[in-house]
């Protein structure tokens, strides 16, 4: 039987209780795991594309739009931890980069021991918090 | 208002997660003090921490995930030095990932570190 739960508060036996629009407000609307060297997508949430902008650089296309461009969205990277050249999360409005969009947004990585130099990392992940159109 | 109780909810054939319309919880959580004998401040699937190093540590997750194919967004706080602070993580295996953070181009131990696991679960 598929059906809906349609619930204000969900309250468990030792664990206590949690009004629903924590659960709405609070789980994420987007994830992403992405390589970029080589570009792939390792597995994703409401992703529908990655544009390769360029070195460092992608956009993280949306199947299902935010309902504006003020959502948090949250970005790390990684990579090659053991070597000096170690990678770091990046933002949006650099390297030519365009602001956020309610259906797109970007993701800058660059060395951590170098600043401003842009590579591409084996690990970008993302995660977006806000509300669904 | 309604309220529904129960210990675990399943998807209609019995074993599967419930689907979140059109999102994703996180399946874990936790913030640790990475200084001296590091500790978990607070978490929620995460069963120990690992010093591997300055600035480096490992947090092994309870409950795996299905793949190494997670999304992991870690994050710092209360810096040594708030210059090129920069904290980053990868991937190990379905139940751990490593994270360092770097401060003037070298990996050193911090007292607030966070992370967050999205993705699906084992």
């Amino acid at each position: 039987m598929a059906g809906t739960i349609a619930a204000d508060t969900l309250t468990h036996s030792t664990a206590g209780s949690l009004t629903t629009d924590y659960v709405v407000n609070g789980s994420a609307k987007v994830w992403i795991n992405h390589d970029k060297n080589p570009e792939n997508t390792n597995d994703s949430f409401n992703v529908s594309s990655v544009t390769d902008v360029g070195i460092g650089v992608s956009t993280y296309n949306l199947t299902n739009s935010m309902s504006n461009a003020n959502y948090t969205a949250l970005i790390s990277a990684g990579g090659g931890m053991s070597f000096a050249t170690g990678k770091l999360f990046g933002s949006n409005g650099t390297n030519g980069v365009t602001a956020p969009t309610s259906s797109a947004f970007n993701q800058v990585t660059g060395y951590a021991t170098n600043s401003g130099n842009v590579t591409d990392a084996d690990y970008n992940t993302a995660a977006v918090f806000g509300d669904l159109a | 208002m309604s309220t529904l109780k129960a210990d675990t909810i399943v998807a209609s054939d019995g074993t599967s997660p419930v689907t979140l319309t059109k999102q994703s919880a996180a399946k874990a959580w936790n913030s640790f003090n990475g200084t001296g004998t590091i500790a978990f401040i607070k978490s929620f699937n995460a069963s120990s921490l690992v010093d591997s190093g300055t600035g480096e540590y490992d947090v092994n997750i309870t409950s795996a995930m299905d793949s190494t194919s997670y999304s992991i967004l870690c994050s710092n706080g209360l810096h040594v030095s708030s210059n090129n602070a920069n904290t980053l993580a990868y991937q190990n295996t379905a139940s751990q990932y490593s994270t360092a953070h770097w401060e003037n181009n070298s990996k050193v131990d911090i007292s607030y570190m966070s992370g967050q696991i999205h993705g699906d679960l084992a």
